[in-house]
């Protein structure tokens, strides 16, 4: 894997360093008050760093929000935004920054992915398609995209704050986590509350490292990696190509359903 | 005009939306549509339901509001092409590629933007109207501050849920369902697995089922905030749903306008409505950030009930003919509404069976009836079980 294409979402700061001496050049921040489930940063931390950075903001925005947003100091270092809400690129559309659209679950066709890419410089690609999906639509792009090759994806947002009001209602200590189990599936389940709403993970991290090989590397801007529940030395090995515990291939070769008892 | 919009997941549903005081109903075709497994309509049903709509100046709107894979867009076209042939008033999309397709190909569709799209500020709202989008169905999560922002600064056609059922997450921004079940939640199969219950490392489970949403109390401030459509959801939802919520709804309106509704009758309402529905409900994020007190845990305490007895065919010389639906005898208390007749209560004291025989209990659902009733019914009325007092009786 060429390491100058990993795009890395810290988790904590004190591992850019180690990272760095891996190669990694590019990293991508979760900006504080304005993401949701990721570990976050303010501007003032974000512009000590050096590479090339990017900003995450996943969250769902008001106007106030987006007033608020307006009004920060961005750092020069920033290079681009990563963003879910439309509204938010609507504001930012024709800036210096490079603007990658990440609207979670949502870009599942090539059809849909190119709409976006007249607009936006690229586009994280779903982790919720088949392999074969995510390769026509790389192969059908026409600007490079990103893609999630390894983290624990984040399956539901919810602006409500799901683990709080459970800590209320049977009068325990206020908490932010809480993991679940599904017992029918057996999947479990990772909550992380915060004001804007709740983030739930899955807790089995999603290794899409075999898309590597088969994409065309130049129709790639960025492998994203998102480091978040993960330490340095997991995500080393993975870059390393070791196996790593505790992963599944998500949905590359498991079609989802839609009609009980008929077609897929 | 202020818009009262139902669900309608088959043609029956449509026509008790429509009788019952709906403007403009929402439905799905065969595909496209985000009720995988409802009934749902063929085209030529679609067809036949926009000219029954349209010969009573009402509207149908058309969901095509999955969030597409790529084998998915086969057909689209075609289909789109269908939808404008056959004049359907609008289509819901979230899936920015079906607004392409219209643009690209000059499909004479008119495009609302569906709550899939969670909007919740103006900005969005103008890059939507700038694509060509007419109406925007907010995000669920649209609080007053937000929708009265929007409507000042933007000036769009918005259409809020006003009745129904909640996701726990934004709409569109869940999966859980494909992990659990392998259905896919974006594009019709959710099984809904938000509203199941949840092993922790403590002895309480967790769960994060939302209470339903109710705007009885604050529909009079929506019409202030500009909001032009009220929806309500539930395809799946049986005709009786369909009729009381429309009745109730419809009723608040008009009172609305002569300025005549009080908090009785929006209690009562509410009594009403959360009767039928099986569940509390609440006005969610209209207010404030829903807490505690706006979802469900310990399960759900739902007790089925058996209210809707029976759907009145015609009444003649003192009787109504009934089409059973569930048990009820001779010495129960009932009432009937329609959409004209208002609502009446009266005690069953006589019920003949097909044959004239008099009986003393009904039990078998589709069973014609005739009961004597000492109040004029209309065809289409529902019978039901007394468990509230009604206000304003007829």
């Amino acid at each position: 894997m060429k390491r100058d294409k990993i795009l890395l979402n810290v988790s904590d700061i004190n591992d850019i360093e180690k990272y760095k001496k891996l190669g990694i050049t590019n990293f991508l921040f979760a900006l504080k008050d304005y993401s949701i489930g990721y570990t976050s940063f303010s501007f003032e931390e974000i512009g000590k760093i050096g590479g090339n950075i990017y900003v995450l903001i996943n969250r769902i925005l008001t106007d106030d929000d987006i007033d608020n947003f307006l009004k920060l100091k961005i750092p020069t270092n920033v290079r681009g935004f990563i963003i879910e809400d439309i509204g938010l690129y609507y504001e930012l559309k024709g800036s210096k920054y490079e603007l990658i659209n990440f609207q979670n679950h949502l870009n599942n066709n090539y059809m849909t992915v190119n709409y976006w890419l007249k607009r936006f410089d690229s586009l994280v690609v779903s982790t919720d398609i088949t392999e074969e999906e995510i390769c026509d639509i790389v192969n059908s792009s026409i600007k490079p995209l990103v893609i999630n090759i390894l983290g624990y994806p984040m399956i539901m947002y919810s602006r409500r704050n799901l683990v709080t009001n459970y800590c209320k209602y049977y009068g325990m200590d206020i908490k932010k986590n809480l993991s679940v189990l599904e017992e029918i599936s057996g999947n479990t389940f990772k909550l992380v509350d915060s004001p804007y709403g709740t983030a739930v993970f899955n807790s089995k991290i999603s290794d899409y490292r075999e898309l590597v090989n088969l994409l065309d590397f130049n129709k790639v801007k960025f492998y994203l990696i998102n480091s978040e529940f993960m330490s340095f030395e997991e995500i080393r090995d993975a870059i390393e190509g070791k196996p790593i515990q505790n992963a599944s291939d998500g949905f590359l070769h498991k079609k989802t359903i839609y009609r009980v008892g008929g077609e897929s | 005009m202020i818009e009262l919009l139902s669900p309608a997941g088959d043609k029956e549903r449509l026509f008790f939306a429509f009788l019952y005081g709906a403007d403009a109903v929402y439905l799905g075709g065969r595909n496209f549509g985000l009720r995988a497994n409802a009934t749902n309509f063929s085209n030529e049903e679609i067809e036949e339901c926009v000219k029954y709509a349209h010969s009573m100046n009402k509207k149908v709107y058309v969901t095509v509001n999955i969030v597409f894979h790529n084998d998915d867009l086969i057909g689209l076209e075609d289909y789109l092409k269908f939808l404008s042939k056959i004049k359907v008033d609008a289509i819901i999309v979230s899936d920015p590629v079906v607004i392409e397709i219209i643009k690209e190909k000059d499909i004479d569709l008119i495009v609302h933007l569906s709550t899939q799209a969670s909007t919740l500020n103006s900005r969005a709202v103008k890059y939507f109207l700038e694509e060509g989008v007419t109406r925007i169905v907010l995000a669920r999560e649209a609080s007053r501050e937000n929708i009265v922002r929007i409507k000042e600064e933007t000036n769009a056609e918005l259409e809020c849920f006003i009745q129904g059922a909640m996701c726990t997450s934004f709409s569109g921004r869940c999966v859980l369902s494909n992990y659990c079940t392998n259905r896919d939640s974006n594009r019709g199969g959710c099984a809904q697995v938000c509203r199941w219950s949840f092993k922790t490392s403590s002895e309480e489970r967790f769960e994060m089922m939302p209470k339903d949403l109710n705007m009885t109390k604050e529909l009079a401030s929506l019409i202030d905030d500009g909001v032009n459509s009220f929806k309500i959801e539930g395809r799946m939802r049986s005709i009786y749903y369909i009729a009381t919520v429309l009745y109730i709804y419809r009723k608040i309106l008009d009172k609305i306008s002569t300025k005549t509704l009080d908090d009785e009758y929006i209690n009562y309402a509410t009594n009403i409505i959360n009767r039928v529905a099986n569940r509390e409900s609440v006005s969610q994020f209209y207010n404030s950030l829903p807490g505690v007190n706006e979802q469900y845990y310990n399960g759900r305490k739902e007790e089925s009930n058996q209210d809707f007895l029976g759907l009145v065919k015609n009444y003649n010389s003192g009787y109504i003919t009934l089409e059973v639906r569930n048990y009820f005898k001779k010495g129960d208390t009932v009432q009937i509404f329609g959409p004209n007749m208002g609502e009446i209560e009266f005690t069953i004291d006589e019920i003949l069976d097909s044959d004239g025989e008099t009986i003393v209990v009904c039990n078998h659902p589709k069973d014609i009836v005739k009961i004597k009733c000492p109040y004029k019914c209309e065809e289409n009325s529902m019978m039901r079980t007394k468990v509230f007092d009604i206000l304003n009786k007829m």
